[in-house]
């Protein structure tokens, strides 16, 4: 008897190994293949930043090959950045900057700026965790100098070629969307959080001097067009809707064009803008054609159909031959897309990106 | 013929009933019996001790006083051996009238016994109402329970740890002791589980998820998992009104007790407690509990990032933990009151997801729960009885969240909740075997946004839940039917008018044992729905106030072997459980540029199997293994017609979970081995190589040994936790803690 109640604990026994071994053997998980042996071509290019999920560490970079059509994986484990650095690249990519033979690359959850060459390999990184929220946002170039908006009120000046850094230009609350032009640096400082209070900064590079202009909720968009600024201020999301801003920075001023709009693209005289806006009556966002206006005359007309707007992460353009770069998203944790269509509304092209891609970004 | 079957067996039972009285007369036991204590048909059975390990000492000591002491039992033990002679002779008469008559001829024949001693009370060790707990093998939804042994076997500390090794959940653990522990049954998420703390509903408005990990197991008598629902008619609405429930019952009892304990652990852990229990008088009885638990919480972790990984230490992952709770209860034969004062009160760190390249975590969280609820139950016969709850519940949270520039923003939202509940249940003698019941419940929701604007509307929610039950017993068949009506209404401070809610909810099981008690099969139906949390609708921005409620419909098909002395085992216990069902109309966040909008947009099909095995093997003479495992096997894949993800496995649930419990115990020392299991899981809805998180295997290590010191009895025990010393995720980017381990002390006076 006891023989045989030893043989059923032996039984029970090994049956408790092998369920643990079997389950030490389930640990391992399945990571993609990826080959780090290439070289990236970078001649008719462009690089495709996607933001990722918030606190999911899946930012990434893409590489697009303009000619053959060709994108890297988008994938927060298999894109250049883990190619080329072996970590990821973080948390929440903001924007992206290519010039000369770098790339500025803000990431705003892992509160850094990563300095790039253009294979993706890292030369340089700016860390601002020291200071609680200090979230590097959007970049802009006058040609000779990088200029990033940082959370902590202050846009931080970088040497273009060196990558070093020289100084930072206190601005508004929560400084977002950024662009230079003629001597000037137009800053969207988004404002208190909830408080809707946003402003418009006007900096003369030249002087320093600063001119503000209150808004509601200046966001992250701002492109050069026809010699002017434009931006989205948001609105309240309620009662007061987004518009679209002309700013002028030398005259200071800000026109609303009573224009609604989620992102927009410029192309010479052309301002390529969406509008998702969320509709209780159909519970999703609102599917939005393209529109294409033109800032010198003000005529405007439908560049593409309302079918594959829905969520609209960014508008970009090609400053070469003016191809429009859609990036989108279809749903919460699923993979984003890039269409391309060229000037006539043709498509030209479409490649999966990452999670909520930011932005296609060419040579300046 | 009728007549004489019917004087035969009244004639038995008397005779059965003299010769009990006889049995508990000659033993000096007598039992505290109170109707009202009976809370059902079935009742959970509980099995008297076995002599193993330190437990046969407490026993031998028992036998030696038995001649001239009272053991307080509580009734449904041996109520239940009425019970199922009854069944029996329902079984074999097959006249359920007759059973019925001598159903009661032997309850006022016992009830008669008991009455006339009530003298000479000695109180013994609470030994005789602990012991090994046998699965509810005649429950028509998988129903799966740890006893306060059980809790104690598995060496956890929350809840939530000890509801990892039951089947067909996931738990989200956000990692450490301060790490949010939700719990979702079946793929359906977490808001489709109702949590309950001795019978009454813990309710979260805002969120709508329960932190399983914020309650102790210390003070917890039973904790009980059930799929579906119980076949169970006597239960207060909200009971009906989940796809599943997880129910923490504390009960107090029947003894002058006092324990007290204090442990240490890695990372700065500490934890101390008293627990305490008096009777003061005949029918009076109340216990206290508190604790006291902290940790730095700075654990060491390794987890891949890329082709690399992050090795770091978590930080703000500090808790501060308080709880205390008072409860009393007064019965006679026919009332039974009890009343609870519980309070919790925490402050700590939000360690929030590890991130690439950015080490600060500065989030805060000081959150306070205090809540008081009335229990009343009044059983005038055994056809009929009724009881009625009042709760009142205060929570209030406070978020506290440094900025840029040193400027501090604070999220404070305090809620409320009064809730009253009535239950009716009637099982009149004359309807061969039929029960029904009628429970109403009526809660208030108050949300409100203290200085801040995230909440702007205030919401505040009436709810009405109405069920209509009944259950149907008969030879070896029993069926059980509920429906349940619910009515919401909400107002909030805004301009919009939001649409008061309706629904039926039907449910229906039954369970069949034709091969005897040993062996039962089960089969049920639920159909149930959860409305939109406050913040799903009103949260500033993201929230969506058209949102339709959340849908999930399940059948569940499963089988059920249970039986004693068994070859070499004492007691073995082997279930299975199959299960199909669809989540509607689920609620998910949709992304937009500028801000996300909750919407009804996705469904959810859930297919898969439930195993679970528990044993005990006597090896030796006072040498006994206890071993349980549990398995799931769970497809929970998007349904939802146009999505990319159609067919992918919905986040976070594993296809493949289990546990295993091993006790090996002797007179000298208890050695246990406990490990939990876990497939690969996906971070994303898209199931791609980059958004797997690892499966993982955690193996844990205890000893322990009971001390008798001049009558007290001292239990030291010493646990060494993730032996393998993998800091796991179980969600990606928050690590588990690696290798640790603990030392506890427990002194029972």
């Amino acid at each position: 008897m006891i023989v045989k109640k030893i043989f059923v604990f032996l039984q029970i026994a090994l049956l408790s190994l092998s369920f643990g071994i079997f389950a030490v053997a389930c640990d391992n998980g399945n990571e993609g293949d990826y080959d780090s042996g290439d070289i990236l071509p970078v001649d008719n290019i462009c690089y495709v930043l996607n933001n990722g999920n918030w606190g999911g560490n899946d930012a990434s970079i893409q590489h697009y090959d303009i000619s053959t059509g060709i994108a890297t994986l988008g994938d927060s484990q298999n894109n250049i950045f883990v190619l080329q650095n072996g970590s990821l690249l973080g948390d929440l990519a903001q924007s992206m900057l290519w010039i000369g033979n770098k790339l500025f690359v803000a990431v705003g959850g892992s509160q850094k700026l990563e300095i790039l060459d253009t294979q993706g390999k890292r030369l340089r990184e700016y860390y601002s965790y020291s200071e609680i929220g200090a979230t590097p946002r959007m970049i802009t170039t006058d040609g000779n100098n990088v200029y990033v908006t940082n959370y902590d009120g202050n846009v931080y000046v970088y040497d273009a070629v060196t990558a070093d850094y020289i100084r930072k230009i206190s601005v508004g609350v929560r400084p977002e969307g950024i662009s230079y032009y003629d001597g000037y640096l137009v800053v969207n400082n988004s404002g208190t959080l909830w408080a809707y209070d946003g402003t418009v900064s006007i900096i003369s590079l030249e002087s320093g001097e600063e001119n503000t202009i209150p808004l509601v909720n200046p966001y992250t968009a701002s492109v050069v067009c026809n010699g002017k600024i434009y931006i989205i201020d948001g609105g309240n999301y309620n009662d007061i809707p987004s518009d679209i801003y002309c700013i002028s920075p030398r005259e200071g001023i800000a026109t609303p064009l009573g224009i609604s709009a989620s992102a927009i693209a410029a192309y010479n005289n052309t301002l390529y803008y969406v509008n998702n806006e969320w509709n209780y009556e159909i519970n999703d966002n609102v599917a939005s054609p393209l529109y294409a206006l033109d800032v010198v005359t003000g005529e405007k007309r439908e560049f593409l159909s309302a079918s594959k707007m829905k969520n609209v992460n960014s508008l970009s353009v090609n400053p070469e031959t003016g191809d429009i770069y859609i990036g989108y998203s279809t749903a919460y944790g699923v993979l984003g897309f890039m269409r391309i269509y060229d000037t006539n509304g043709v498509e030209r092209g479409m490649f999966t990106a990452g999670y909520y891609p930011g932005g296609a970004y060419f040579k300046n | 013929m009728r007549i004489f079957f019917l004087y035969t067996f009244a004639l038995s039972c008397s005779a059965i009933s003299s010769l009990w009285e006889r049995r508990l007369k000659g033993n000096q036991v007598r039992v505290l019996y109170s109707p009202a204590a009976v809370s059902s048909i079935w009742v959970p059975s509980i099995e008297k001790p076995l002599p193993l390990g330190g437990k046969e000492t407490e026993q031998s000591k028992s036998e030696d006083l038995q001649d001239e002491s009272i053991a307080y039992i509580a009734f449904e033990e041996e109520h239940r051996s009425l019970l199922y002679f009854n069944v029996f002779c329902m079984r074999i008469f097959r006249i359920p009238l007759v059973a019925l008559v001598g159903c009661i001829l032997s309850i006022v024949s016992v009830c008669r016994a008991y009455s006339q001693d009530n003298s000479g009370v000695l109180m013994l060790d609470s030994l005789l109402v602990t012991g090994l707990r046998k699965s509810l093998h005649d429950a028509s939804v998988p129903v799966q329970t740890l006893s306060a042994d059980a809790l104690e076997r598995i060496g956890a500390t929350n809840v939530g740890d000890a509801l990892k090794h039951m089947s067909g959940v996931a738990i989200k653990d956000y990692g450490g002791i301060g790490g949010i522990k939700s719990v979702s049954i079946r793929g359906m998420g977490a808001h489709h589980t109702a949590v309950f703390y001795d019978g009454v509903a813990i309710g979260d408005c805002q969120s709508g998820q329960i932190d399983v990990g914020r309650f102790s197991t210390e003070n917890i008598s039973l904790l009980q998992l059930t799929i579906g629902q119980n076949d169970d008619i006597y239960q207060t609405a909200r009971m009906f009104a989940s796809a599943g429930t997880v129910a923490m019952d504390t009960k107090i009892p029947y003894a002058n007790i006092l324990k007290i304990g204090a442990s240490a652990a890695s990372f700065e852990t500490n934890k101390a407690y008293i627990n305490g229990a008096a009777l003061l008088g005949n029918s009076w009885r109340a216990s206290l509990f508190a604790d006291y638990t902290s940790t730095a919480g700075n654990y060491k972790f390794s987890i891949p990032s890329g082709k690399e990984q992050i090795v770091a230490v978590r930080n703000n992952s500090d808790v501060d933990i308080y709880r205390g709770e008072i409860n009393t209860a007064w019965e006679n034969d026919s009332h039974s009151l009890r009343a609870k004062l519980y309070s919790y009160y925490s402050h700590r760190g939000i360690p929030g997801a590890v991130i690439v390249d950015n080490p600060i975590s500065s989030e805060r969280l000081e959150n306070t729960n205090i809540f008081g609820q009335l229990f009343y139950e009044y059983a005038p016969n055994y056809s009929l009885k009724m009881k009625a709850t009042f709760k009142h519940n205060y929570n209030y949270d406070k978020n506290i969240l440094p900025r840029s520039a040193g400027t501090i923003e604070e999220y404070c939202y305090r809620q409320q909740e009064s809730d009253a509940s009535y239950t009716i249940k009637w099982s009149p003698y004359f309807l061969y075997g039929l029960s029904v019941a009628f429970s109403e419940e009526l809660s208030y929701n108050k949300l409100q946004a203290k200085n801040n604007s995230l909440m702007p509307s205030d919401p505040s929610r009436l709810t009405s839940l109405s069920v209509l039950s009944a259950r149907y017993g008969y030879k070896w068949f029993t069926a059980t039917a509920s429906l349940l009506f619910t009515y919401a209404n909400e107002r909030v401070s805004a301009s919009y008018t939001v649409p008061n809610r309706r629904r039926f909810s039907p449910s229906l099981s039954m369970v069949l044992t034709p091969f005897g008690n040993n062996f039962s099969m089960r089969l049920s139906y639920k159909d149930i729905f959860r409305l939109p949390t406050f913040n799903d609708l009103y949260y500033r921005d993201l929230g969506n106030y058209r949102l339709l409620p959340e849908k999930s419909r399940m059948f569940n098909m499963g089988a059920q072997y249970s039986k004693e002395e068994f070859g070499c085992f004492k007691y073995v216990n082997i279930s299975l459980d199959g299960y199909y069902g669809r989540v509607e109309d689920k609620i998910v966040a949709t992304p937009g540029i500028f801000v996300w909008k909750m919407s009804n947009v996705d469904n959810v099909s859930l297919c898969g199997a439930d195993a679970n095995l528990s044993s005990l093997v006597e090896l030796y003479k006072n040498i006994g293994l206890n071993v349980t495992a549990a398995y799931s096997f769970m497809r929970a894949v998007d349904a939802t017609e146009g999505s990319l993800v159609k067919g992918h496995q919905i986040i976070y649930t594993p296809l493949h979970s289990g546990s295993l419990s091993a006790v090996l115990q002797t007179p000298y020392v208890s050695v246990g081995y406990n490990m939990l299991w876990s497939g690969k899981r996906y971070r994303l809805p898209q199931n791609i190589s980059s958004n797997i998180v690892n499966g993982y295997s955690d193996h844990s290590l205890w000893l322990a040994r009971d001390w008798e010191l001049s009558g007290y009895t001292l239990t030291s025990r010493i646990d060494v936790m993730n032996i393998g010393g993998t800091t796991y995720e179980i969600i990606r980017y928050y690590p588990m803690p690696g290798r640790s381990w603990r030392l506890s002390f427990n002194l029972k006076l």
